[in-house]
């Protein structure tokens, strides 16, 4: 089942004088249930398609469909606040917040309501290698792939179909960047979430089902 | 989770920013209770000064009115004076006339009568006669109606014949409510000698009403008016009292070989265009009052509500007042701008985490709120401190000022021996610049501190202004190139 659609997207900045296109009439259907990973070279405008398909940014040219709506027809701020969530290379937790009341925050926000959030969020981070000290520990006293995993779990807090995550280990060492991709495989398999990862690293993208080359401004399925 | 929550975790991990900004807070917020407290001392002690003013108005002939008397041929003038005094702003007026009379079933209080050529009337008694349910006497005390009542507006209107008498008088003869008292002229014994056996009026009252007399006896030879002194409406006895007049003036024509009786004018027609004072009940009331029908009333009277005194005196509280308004206006309009950009800055610096609550889909009014939330429990802190050290200071400050700012007064005394004076002047009463200024009182009063707190409130709000158009158009697309 397609759980994400892009139609014809066209995405061009405003470079000096000219436009400089970066996604030219680009169309693809994401499955659901399936961990993607999109690479490219730098500057290819990958992190420009996560900003579009996260809602982050309306599209111009073309259009992107959630389950068979339009991302218009959902409402930007509705759309991110309950069908998506984003998972970032510099993990952006909310630096005066502990881990768990991150993850409470994010599930506050859905529109799906969950009952015992702190009961939820402490087995969430536990399953994620969290446990109850370092939950209630500020997240600024954690270490990059503790946060990464805070997160991560946090994506998942939010109970949401589509995980979209931009070099979520980036900043991470080879042994933590394995144990985060485990992480992103499994939600995929057992909670049949839809993953885009956006990486440069090949251990990263050869864990995908489906690996995604965005060049010459179109995504193009490498395997 | 809660948005409290948010705020406070925010708030104690910017512990530094947060203390500086309470810090801006403290120090500005002094300066704003002192300018609160300086104005609304300055501007009570106005309205206290007015209150010991008492709020009288009294009617002042114009020099050079049309005719000497004129108000008595002037109909339309006492008409209108006679619908003044039904203004509901008024809480009580005098307009008073009274009559001497001999009390005929009883005995008049007697008292030693210190000077010797001062002789009483036997039995001799005082009626006072008002047109309205109370008299100055009465609001102020020094009447104090200690059984039964006062008369009522309806008896006024029928002339009933209803008394109130002094205890003092009341003990002598064991009288109580319910009892009646007779009362002849007290030139009666006189007339009759001419119209022998054919004069004899007489007047009844039933007593309704027993008063302690407070006043403060001036003269030991007035103490027994003080106690003879009978309250009633006042056109219960002019009928009566016109029985006299007639009488007398009979005598005359008779004695001296006057013919022309019509040119008597009855006591109830001269009582009707006599003069009230008037006392509001609220003394800020007075200029519009005064405003609202002097015009009607101008080419006879003017009307006095001692102004001149009070102007003059209450200037310096005025110029205090005006001061202290700019200022005000100039702490409030520095602290917008000061935390306009302090905001501005803050919000700046919280693009990212700001970012991130718009990724997980928070509402931009909710991230608005909560840094609006986070900077008033800053301001409220701020101001708390200041409340103190603000009152502090300010009550030092505040005797500073009131003392600098003495103008010399050049108020024209009203002397008693002036051949015009005014003696319904005498209901004014007496008011000093220290009075005036000891009336400045800087106090930071609960509703006053509750005032500040509301003005912090809005000045949070007016400065959050600017920083959350900010927020409106931040752009969640950053986040993602972010690097932090
Ligand atoms: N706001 C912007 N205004 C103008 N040009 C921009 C803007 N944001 C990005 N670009 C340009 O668009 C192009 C694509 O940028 P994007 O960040 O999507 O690349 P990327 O594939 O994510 O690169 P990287 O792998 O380095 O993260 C780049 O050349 C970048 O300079
Ligand atoms: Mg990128």
């Amino acid at each position: 089942m397609v759980i994400l659609k892009i139609e014809n997207v066209t995405y061009s900045y405003k470079d000096g004088g000219y436009q400089r296109v970066i996604l030219n009439d680009l169309s693809y259907e994401f499955q659901e249930g399936k961990f993607y990973t999109i690479i490219g070279e730098s500057g290819s405008g990958k992190t420009t398609f996560l900003s579009l398909i996260a809602g982050l940014e309306k599209v111009k040219s073309g259009k992107i469909y959630f389950k068979d709506k339009s991302l218009d027809q959902i409402g930007y701020s509705n759309y991110r606040r309950n069908d998506i969530a984003l998972v970032f290379q510099h993990y952006n937790l909310i630096n005066y917040l502990s881990a768990i009341q991150n993850i409470s925050l994010a599930m506050s926000k859905t529109k799906k309501k969950i009952k015992k959030q702190k009961y939820v969020g402490y087995a969430l981070l536990k399953k994620f290698g969290i446990g109850k000290s370092k939950s209630d520990r500020s997240v600024t006293k954690l270490s990059g792939g503790e946060q990464q995993r805070v997160a991560i779990a946090r994506a998942l807090a939010s109970n949401v179909e589509l995980i979209l995550a931009d070099e979520p280990t980036g900043n991470l060492d080879k042994s933590t960047e394995i144990e985060i991709i485990s992480i992103f495989k499994n939600l995929a398999l057992e909670y049949n979430k839809t993953i885009i990862v956006v990486t440069h690293s090949s251990d990263v993208s050869d864990q995908s089902d489906i690996i995604l080359r965005l060049v010459d401004g179109k995504l193009v399925e490498m395997k | 989770m809660g948005i409290l929550q948010r705020v406070v975790s925010s708030i104690i991990n910017k512990k530094i920013k947060y203390f500086l900004l309470f810090i801006i807070f403290f120090l500005l917020g002094n300066f704003l209770v002192i300018g609160i407290g300086i104005n609304d001392a300055s501007k009570m002690a106005v309205i206290k000064s007015r209150e010991m003013l008492n709020p009288i108005i009294i009617f002042e002939q114009v020099d050079d009115s049309p005719e000497d008397y004129g108000i008595y041929y002037d109909d339309a003038i006492v008409e209108i004076i006679n619908e003044i005094v039904l203004d509901e702003r008024i809480l009580v007026y005098n307009k008073i006339t009274g009559m001497n009379m001999v009390v005929q079933n009883a005995d008049a209080v007697d008292i030693n009568v210190v000077d010797e050529n001062i002789k009483q009337i036997e039995n001799g008694v005082y009626i006072s006669g008002n047109n309205t349910d109370s008299m100055f006497e009465i609001d102020d005390g020094s009447y104090e109606v200690v059984e039964g009542r006062f008369y009522t507006l309806d008896e006024i209107k029928n002339s009933e014949k209803v008394v109130l008498i002094t205890n003092q008088f009341a003990d002598l003869n064991n009288l109580k409510i319910g009892d009646k008292l007779q009362f002849k002229g007290d030139n009666h014994d006189e007339l009759l000698k001419y119209f022998e056996d054919d004069f004899d009026p007489i007047i009844e009252y039933e007593i309704i009403g027993i008063f302690n007399n407070n006043q403060i006896i001036e003269n030991e030879n007035e103490d027994y008016i003080n106690y003879n002194v009978m309250l009633a409406p006042a056109k219960s006895f002019l009928d009566f009292e016109d029985n006299y007049r007639n009488a007398d003036l009979q005598l005359a024509s008779f004695i001296y070989g006057w013919k022309d009786e019509s040119s008597m004018v009855k006591s109830e027609d001269m009582y009707d265009a006599e003069l009230p004072i008037i006392k509001l009940k609220d003394p800020d009331d007075l200029a519009s009052f005064v405003e609202d029908y002097e015009e009607m009333i101008l080419p006879y009277y003017t009307m006095n509500y001692n102004n001149e005194l009070f102007e003059n005196y209450g200037k310096p509280l005025d110029i205090i007042t005006y001061f202290s308004n700019l200022i005000l206006i100039a702490i409030v309009v520095n602290m917008i701008l000061m935390f306009t950009a302090i905001i501005f800055l803050y919000v700046k610096m919280r693009d990212n985490e700001i970012g991130i609550l718009l990724s997980i889909g928070i509402k931009k009014i909710e991230i608005m709120t909560q840094i609006f939330l986070e900077i008033l429990i800053i301001g409220f802190l701020g101001i708390s401190l200041a409340l103190f050290s603000g009152s502090l200071l300010g009550n030092k400050f505040g005797n500073e000022i009131i003392n600098i700012s003495v103008v010399q007064n050049n108020i024209n005394e009203y002397e008693d021996g002036d051949m015009f004076y005014n003696h319904d002047k005498d209901y004014f009463s007496e008011l000093t610049q220290a009075d005036v200024f000891n009336n400045f009182d800087f106090n930071i009063t609960k509703s006053l501190a509750i005032s500040i707190y509301f003005m912090i409130f809005i000045i949070v709000l007016i400065s959050c202004v600017i920083p959350s158009i900010l927020i409106m158009i931040q752009d969640p697309n950053k986040i993602l190139n972010r690097k932090e």
